[in-house]
């Protein structure tokens, strides 16, 4: 069985993660092993460096959430599935419904509590280009006709 | 109906556009060119001028196009078309203007809507043009540019907008800095809701859904010359062999620089020295330091026997540059003339003063070319320009001094060019020659004689600009960028090449399909059949035009006369109703002329004078002239404004809220969902006689015009001529101020107070946005207020983070594959499947999709 060791300072909900710095360790299953949360004894000098890992065997990547010294080079390690990593191809093949996003098609007109304002407004005036008569015009109305 | 096959031969004329509208108007509310449709399908072989003569009493001027359609230049005598029966039928189209009333606006073409064939005319060849239904939209700048880049075979990526993402109005080509002038004559004016947008003339194939895009030549001219101002255009000069000793060699991009072309201007002048010089002043744009050499490379012909050559530069920061000149077509006697490199912070013209460093011989060869080189340290700097080569000499009557011949000015050695990242050359496309961009007209022209396949499939548009004028504009075809819509200010070229224009909606992407249903509103375009799928979202324009106004006549002139006096008039009658003659005062007995007098007020709106007379109360003449006014009522434009969003968000929506001052009415709100992006005219109708108003509130958006809003009010100032009316004045106020008055005449005391207080204690559970800002007036109050509309628009201040977009991103709801998505996603649903994995890691996978994930 071989553990690949790696450095990720990729963003834990990122899909794809940027792996540095492996090690392979090789060795062999001794007893039941989850493969959800795996937990291995390694022989290392000092493993505390790295915080993910990728078992081919298992076919998923793991977030290193425990690193326990048992005695001189020998360590226990405690490891979670990055679901994100592990089936990253069919996740992205997935057809979802968005609620938001940073792009494509970027939704500006869709209301939500994420668009905040300050207690401040700014009142703009727009005048018109014309109106009324500024000063208005006499009309006087008699009963009968005009006379020419 | 006559049937002739006479064609009007006549030119064209002035055509006033108030007549022009007017007589579409009384066609029952028929739009021109829906008229003209009607009679061209029903009487295809009708004169059109004899025909509109003989059934509508109108004498209109048709100006054959020669495709079959006509240009109405001529209108006369609306009132004879008025007393004629209507021949089309008595349905009314439900528009209050005419449809040629878009078509004017600054001088550009309208904006929306379709094109019909009156004013269109295709190229001579080609199907689609011939099949295609036209319709006309608008663009933003970004997007304008980038369809020239591409048509002049750029491509721009993505890449463009990582450094700087809003580009193209960073170099402002977007508002018009480059050319204010001209920018004004291309787009549309300040008060349309397509303020500073291009125009572009869309073709649909109704057969295949093809789309053919067509750009203002102009616009197309205008783009062209920003980008090349901006080094977008630079083309790489041939570059030789390296001089031995340089370790690598960058090839810098010159302003259309060329081993045939010579930029620049010959300079030939004197200083108050003995100094002269002749040389080319060149520009050269993206040079950049970085502790490298730079190698100007001159030719000179033999016939110079002596010179120098030295350049002249500005900048900030220096670099080396080496003179350098062949040998190979020189003497061995003249291999070692004297080269020098002067360097000086100024122009040529005050030479002399401030030269700095000097220069060093050198001798170079590489291959077969041996290069003299003179080099010195010059102060240049990025983006630097003016460096001067020419030759100094201090005798003015020298011509040795001249350079003669074509001067190579290549750029060796590691200097690199910092041409913006992102755009690169398409791969067999035709690159335009710059060197005569001087400006609009000339560009223009050059780019008629380098890319003649644009103009022959081109298209004449025709419209009627206000005075009456067909302006007739040229919209060559240009290929669609991708974009989200359509001022996106971020488009790039997707698959769009020089040689391809038209979009084939089957292979397009979808931001493009989505730009094009966007400028011509319609979601006509499909790529796939029709499937039964959730109900789509429906387009984001309203639709329908509220019915036109009638006009309203008649009057029982009779039975009373209507007099406009001026205010000396007024005074004079006021003396011949008090008037001391004996005979005068012996009439007013027999006859109270106040009992004639039915009223007088001040009107605040023009009324229309009929004729004049002498103002004649009963049958008591008083001999007192005056102008008389029989039309009752009369319309007040006060004019359109224009409200555009601010935000481009929600903001300008849910947190904008509108208000609207109407002279003699108040302040009356306005639902802000209808006339955020909308033209808002207002008109009032005023009753001369009694001096009522009617304001009405007309919102024009996306082609449709409704009238929205009707508020009345008393835009009349009425005089007491006795004291009974005075007392009807007074009540009549106190009713209309209402509560508040009523308070402030209860007197002092702990009444008056506690009524203070129940109306004080109303306001202030009112609540930030339920403050009224006015409330009604009327009559002689309003008299003491503005007398011109005004909208008053209160805007949030946003505390939006600037990094939530990529943080956390906008709300937004539709569907798309993942993997389509880039930055931080929210799912809100998904149906996983066609994953191997366990029951708990489906679940894990769910609930990280539904917290967002980074993609």
């Amino acid at each position: 069985m071989i553990i690949d060791l790696y450095v990720t300072g990729s963003e834990k909900n990122a899909i794809y993660k940027t792996l540095q710095s492996s090690v392979e360790l090789q060795g062999t299953l001794k007893e039941e092993c989850s493969i959800i949360n795996p937990v291995f004894v390694i022989e290392h000098t000092n493993p505390s460096s790295y915080n993910y890992c990728f078992i081919p065997e298992f076919n998923r990547y793991y977030y290193i959430t425990d690193i326990v010294s048992i005695r001189n080079n020998l360590w226990r390690v405690s490891c979670s599935v990055d679901v994100l990593m592990s089936h990253q191809a069919q996740i992205l093949n997935l057809d979802v419904i968005v609620n938001a996003n940073s792009s494509p098609d970027l939704e500006t007109y869709v209301n939500g509590s994420q668009w905040v304002t300050s207690v401040k407004t700014k009142t703009d005036i727009i005048n018109f280009p014309n109106g009324l008569l500024e000063s208005g015009e006499y009309i006087l109305i008699t009963s009968g006709g005009v006379a020419t | 109906m006559p049937v002739t096959t006479n064609v009007l031969d006549s030119p064209v004329r002035n055509l006033s556009y108030e007549q022009l509208t007017s007589w579409a108007n009384l066609q029952s509310g028929y739009k021109l060119d829906e008229y003209l449709s009607y009679i061209n399908a029903t009487y295809p072989n009708a004169d059109l001028t004899d025909f509109m003569l003989e059934n509508t009493g109108a004498y209109l001027d048709f100006y054959d196009m020669g495709d079959g359609t006509y240009t109405v230049t001529g209108f006369k005598d609306v009132a004879e078309v008025t007393s004629q029966p209507n021949p089309i039928n008595s349905n009314v189209s439900s528009v209050s203007r005419g449809g040629v009333k878009y078509a004017i606006n600054h001088g550009v073409q309208n904006v929306g809507g379709a094109i019909t064939r009156h004013m269109t005319r295709y190229p001579a060849s080609g199907s689609f043009a011939q099949r295609a239904s036209y319709v006309l939209g608008s663009v933003g700048g970004a997007i304008g540019a980038v369809t020239t880049g591409i048509a002049l075979g750029k491509v721009i990526s993505p890449l463009l907008y990582q450094a700087n993402p809003n580009f193209w109005e960073s170099i402002g080509v977007t508002q018009g800095n480059f050319d204010p002038e001209t920018w004004n004559t291309i787009t549309n004016g300040s008060d349309s809701p397509y303020a500073g947008l291009f125009n572009m003339i869309l073709g649909l194939d109704p057969d295949t859904g093809n789309t053919q895009a067509y750009m203002d030549a102009n616009a197309l001219a205008y783009m062209a010359m920003a980008l090349n101002q901006n080094g977008l255009f630079t083309t790489g000069d041939t570059i030789e062999q390296p001089i031995e000793g340089i370790t690598s060699v960058i090839p810098i991009y010159l302003l259309g620089h060329s081993e045939q072309r010579v930029q620049g201007n010959y300079y030939t002048s004197t200083s108050s020295s003995t100094t002269y010089y002749d040389g080319f002043l060149i520009s050269i744009n993206g040079l950049t330091r970085n502790g490298k050499q730079c190698y100007l490379m001159c030719n000179a012909p033999n016939t110079v026997t002596g010179m120098s050559i030295f350049a002249i530069s500005t900048g900030p920061t220096n670099i080396n540059i080496y003179i350098c000149v062949k040998t190979t077509e020189r003497t061995t006697a003249q291999v070692n003339y004297n080269i020098g490199t002067y360097f000086s912070t100024v122009e040529p013209s005050s030479y002399g003063d401030s030269s700095v460093g000097g220069g060093t011989t050198r001798l170079y060869s590489t291959n077969n070319n041996e290069y003299l080189c003179s080099y010195g340290e010059a102060p240049v700097g990025i983006g630097t320009k003016n460096i001067f080569i020419g030759s100094l000499t201090n005798d003015p009557s020298s011509t040795s001094t001249l350079l003669y011949g074509t001067v190579i000015t290549a750029l060796y050695g590691t200097v690199s060019s910092d041409a913006p990242a992102g755009i690169s050359d398409q791969p067999n496309a035709t690159l335009p020659d710059t060197s005569n961009w001087n400006d609009l007209a000339s560009t223009l022209a050059s780019l008629q004689q380098q890319y003649p396949d644009m103009w022959d499939n081109a298209l004449q548009y025709d419209s009627i600009q206000p005075n009456g004028n067909v302006t007739t504009t040229t919209y060559v075809p240009v290929p669609m960028p991708e974009a989200t819509y359509n001022n996106d200010p971020q488009p790039t070229s997707g698959n769009a090449t020089q040689q391809q224009t038209q979009v084939d909606p089957t292979t397009s992407t979808q931001t493009l399909l989505q730009l094009i249903a966007d400028i011509i509103q319609a979601p006509q375009i499909q790529t796939q059949p029709q499937q039964i799928t959730p109900p789509q979202n429906p387009v984001d324009t309203g639709t329908g035009d509220t019915p036109p106004i009638p006009p309203i006549t008649g009057s029982a002139s009779a039975l009373w006369t209507v007099y406009h006096p001026s205010q000396a008039q007024v005074n004079s009658f006021g003396g011949w109703l008090w008037s001391g003659d004996i005979i005068t005062q012996i009439q007013q007995i027999l006859q109270n002329p106040m009992e004639g007098i039915i009223t007088l007020h001040k009107v605040f709106a023009p009324p229309v004078d009929s004729g004049s007379g002498t103002i004649v109360v009963g049958r008591l003449d008083s001999e007192v002239p005056s102008a008389t006014v029989t039309q009752q009522y009369v319309n007040v434009d006060c004019g359109s404004v224009s409200l555009t969003e601010q935000f481009g968000n929600v903001f300008d929506y849910t947190n904008t809220n509108v208000s609207l001052y109407l002279p003699f009415i108040g302040i009356v709100p306005l639902s802000t969902y209808d006339v955020m992006r909308s033209t808002i005219n207002v008109t009032y109708g005023v009753d001369v006689f009694t001096g009522a108003c009617l304001a009405m509130v007309e919102v024009s958006r996306d082609g449709n015009t409704a009238n929205l809003y009707q508020y009345s009010g008393v835009c009349s100032v009425e005089y007491p001529l006795t004291g009974s009316v005075h007392s009807g004045l007074i009540n009549g106020l106190l009713g209309i101020a209402g509560g508040m008055v009523g308070i402030a005449t209860a007197g002092t005391g702990v009444g008056a107070l506690a009524g203070f207080g129940a109306v004080a204690s109303g306001l202030a559970s009112a609540g930030h946005s339920n403050n009224a800002r006015a409330g009604s007036f009327s009559g002689n109050a309003g008299a003491m207020g503005i007398k011109k509309p005004y909208l008053i628009i209160e805007r949030p201040q946003t505390k939006v983070a600037e990094t939530y977009e990529t943080l956390q991103g906008y709300p937004t709801n539709y569907s798309i594959r993942l993997g389509d998505c880039s930055g931080n996603v929210v799912v809100s649903n998904v149906h996983i499947n066609g994953i191997n994995a366990t029951d708990t890691e489906l679940d894990m996978i769910m609930s990280q999709l539904q917290d967002g994930v980074i993609i």
